[in-house]
């Protein structure tokens, strides 16, 4: 068995294995031009309806499916999205899913990912109504 | 019967006791601690143990700083002989609550709904990005916030360093015990390399906290004391957990000195008293021993009387009485006596009488000061008087404009040979600033005037002015300043008025962008407005937290560089910066630790 200079085998050496989220964000407007991804946030961070999420896998291996769900403030499940990545035997250093939401009123959502039937990553946000915002 | 009753409560609850304090066990194929971030997270087969639970899951998030975390990914919680099963787990360690999530089309919660779901949760690439992290398979937590990993290997500035078997990657809180514990290393600080332990007494009739530094000075090249060994802290001695007895102490066996400050005091209702002994010394100097005591009434509405002593317990001794007044808020009065007897290598006996006042308004504030000083042995008094006035600021033109207006008036009588040398002096000083004015093309002309006005009663009869008008303009990232400044004191005599002036000129450039880069240039001019120097200095961030700094001083008449000093610097573990470029005025390149 092979081992390091101060005695632990080299198998034991602590390796990332999963995949995991690099982010989990909320945009105005996403758009992909050409291989590039064109974002347009919200101003002071505040996400009103209709909104685009962005979800970043980092170190996924072969292919699998990706659900991201969304459970409005009563925690009745409200959105689902469906995605397939990549291809057996294959090394991705990150994968990246967006989408558009629209149709849900303000309040506070959770977000949660789904990959191959576990979760790997939640988050909470609140949705704020687009016209209170725009008064002065 | 009693007897076995205590035996039989203690016996049930030590284990709730052991099981509450015990440490919790985390292992998994993968886990990364931030020391900055101070912040865990883990990936692949997580596995939890505590004394009373087992839990199972995927993925790791734990806040290391508040004790709570979550746990992703088919989730078994075992506990009490029972398993749960669900997606997500939000748990606390110290107590251990939890409360779990599963997600159909209704979010099922079971467990303690009050803990928190707002977790911060920073991906493994972000804790990457510290000076200083740790890759490792397993870690103990104890309630103290310790962290003893296994199987580590540590990364510096983001390079991988020697792998460890074990290794405790984060201190915690200090428990409430007597212990004693390595505190830090410091190389390159005031003392050279240093290794500091702390000792922590938590008795019960003596409390302290000290520091027992380790130093070494000539192997660095360090001058004076070559190496010794510096004892700082304060204690005190409880009786009934009431503090008796206080003691400040230091100790340096290198420059063979010592201080000791004893104190004790009490506060009752009505009086409180304080007294304290001082005991210094330094090698081959006699010891210094000071005694004090200090008593105060409060029971009285206006003033608070106060009586002290102290005595060196040698020949010398002082005793006084001070007595603040405060009859209405906005007016502060005290009047303070004391007699000093010092009778060492030399005899002297004064009486020193002094009072002050404030008085506060919403217009202006006013405060003075008598001094008397009464010699008893040449019966020769000393006076000193003072008052300033102070009007609060005027503000014009939307406080674009604002008038500092104040005057004063000093008066001292001070003995010489067979008479006595008095002096008054009255003065005034105005001064005039200004936010600026907006030019044509965006430039602003901010100009500022004080005017001091002094006179007393001998030969000193002036005024000073100073001016002072700079032309600034900024685009953008760029700014750009040009300052006259003119400065003249004219002195009145009989009919006659003589004056000298003395001006300069100064320019700036600077180009800021916060967090990427700053380059500043300065020209002074002197008062033949020829250039005199030139400063420039500059920063450049670059990756990975280093950046590039350098220093540019010249001087013009010389036709020289007085200092040049290039160099890279890094700032590591937020109390330490490594620097290593060329300077000028060493001579040298140079590599060096400065500690923040």
């Amino acid at each position: 068995m092979e081992t390091t200079g101060c005695g632990i085998k080299t198998a034991d050496l602590p390796i990332i294995t999963k995949p995991y989220t690099g982010e989990l964000s909320f945009y105005r407007h996403l758009e992909n031009r050409s291989g590039q991804l064109k974002k347009t946030p919200f101003e002071n961070n505040k996400i009103f309806s209709p909104f685009y999420f962005l979800l970043e896998i980092k170190e996924v291996e072969n292919n699998g499916r990706v659900q991201m769900m969304i459970y409005d403030p009563d925690n009745y499940k409200v959105i689902q999205r469906d995605f397939s990545y990549g291809e057996t035997g294959l090394y991705y250093e990150y994968i990246i899913f967006f989408d558009k939401v629209e149709g849900l009123p303000p309040g506070k959502y959770r977000a949660v990912v789904f990959m191959d039937r576990e979760v790997i990553h939640e988050a909470a946000f609140i949705i704020t109504s687009e016209k209170s915002i725009k008064k002065p | 019967m009693g007897k076995f009753t205590k035996f039989l409560c203690l016996s049930l609850l030590l284990p709730t006791w052991l099981a509450a304090n015990s440490p919790i066990g985390f292992a998994g194929d993968y886990f990364i601690y931030n020391e900055t971030l101070d912040y865990i997270y883990g990936g692949g087969n997580i596995v939890i143990t505590g004394p009373e639970f087992l839990i199972k899951g995927q993925t790791l998030y734990l806040d290391t700083a508040r004790m709570q975390g979550v746990l992703y990914g088919g989730i078994q919680l075992e506990r009490a002989g029972k398993i749960e099963t669900g997606h997500i787990l939000f748990f606390t360690t110290f107590p251990p609550r939890f409360l779990l999530e599963n997600f159909k089309g209704k979010i099922l919660q079971a467990g303690d709904d009050t803990l928190p779901k707002i977790l911060k949760k920073p991906a493994p690439n972000k804790l990457k990005e510290g000076d200083l992290y740790f890759e490792f398979r397993s870690f103990k937590l104890d309630k103290y916030g310790k962290i003893k990993a296994k199987t580590i290997i540590p990364y510096v500035m983001g390079l991988p360093t020697m792998p460890l078997k074990s290794f405790i990657i984060r201190r915690g809180l200090t428990p409430e015990k007597t212990m004693v514990s390595f505190k830090n290393l410091n190389v390159f600080g005031l003392e050279g390399l240093a290794a500091t332990f702390m000792l922590r007494l938590r008795e019960k009739f003596v409390r302290g906290d000290f520091d027992i530094k380790l130093y070494e000075r000539e192997l660095l090249g360090l001058d004076g004391t070559k190496r010794g060994v510096l004892f700082t802290g304060s204690s005190e001695f409880l009786v009934n957990k009431k503090k008796i007895l206080g003691i400040s102490t230091l100790f340096n066996s290198g420059e063979g000195s010592f201080n000791l400050n004893l104190s004790h005091g009490k506060q009752y209702k009505s009086w409180s008293y304080a007294l304290g002994q001082t005991i210094s010394g330094r090698k081959n100097t006699p010891v210094f021993t000071n005694f004090s005591a200090n008593l105060t009434l409060k029971s009285l509405k206006w003033i608070t009387p106060s009586l002290a002593v102290t005595h060196d317990l040698k020949r010398s001794y002082s005793y006084g009485l001070s007595t603040p007044v405060k009859i209405w808020n906005r007016l502060k009065w005290n009047i303070n006596w004391q007699r000093r007897i010092i009778n060492n290598s030399y005899y002297s006996d004064t009486s020193d009488l002094s009072t002050s006042m404030q008085f506060t308004s919403s217009l202006l504030t006013v405060s003075t000061n008598y001094n008397l000083s009464n010699n008893l042995l040449d019966a020769a008094i000393r006076q000193n008087f003072s008052v300033n006035m102070r009007l609060l600021p005027l503000t014009f033109l939307d406080r674009n404009l604002t008038f500092h207006i104040s005057s004063f008036y000093m008066f001292s009588s001070i003995p010489s040979g067979e008479n006595t040398l008095t002096r008054s002096i009255p003065g005034i000083n105005l001064a005039v600033n200004s936010q600026g004015a907006l030019m044509p093309l965006g430039f602003k002309l901010v100009p500022s005037i004080m005017i001091n006005h002094l006179w007393d009663d001998k030969d000193e009869n002036f005024t000073d002015f100073n001016y002072q008008l700079a032309l600034e303009k900024r685009i953008g990232h760029f700014a750009f300043s040009l300052a006259y400044a003119l400065s003249s004191r004219y002195k009145a005599d009989n009919f006659w008025v003589e004056g000298n002036n003395r001006q300069n000129v100064s320019a700036q450039f600077l180009l800021l962008n916060p967090g990427k880069y700053n380059f500043n240039l300065r020209l002074y001019c002197n008062n033949e407005l020829a250039l005199e120097n030139m400063t420039f200095t500059s920063r450049i961030n670059l990756i990975r937290g280093f950046s590039l700094s350098s220093f540019i001083l010249y001087y013009n008449e010389l036709s020289r560089f007085q200092t040049l000093e290039i160099f890279v610097e890094k700032q590591f573990l937020n109390s330490g910066k490594i620097q290593g470029g060329y300077s000028l005025a060493l001579k040298k390149f140079f590599i060096r630790f400065v500690t923040i």
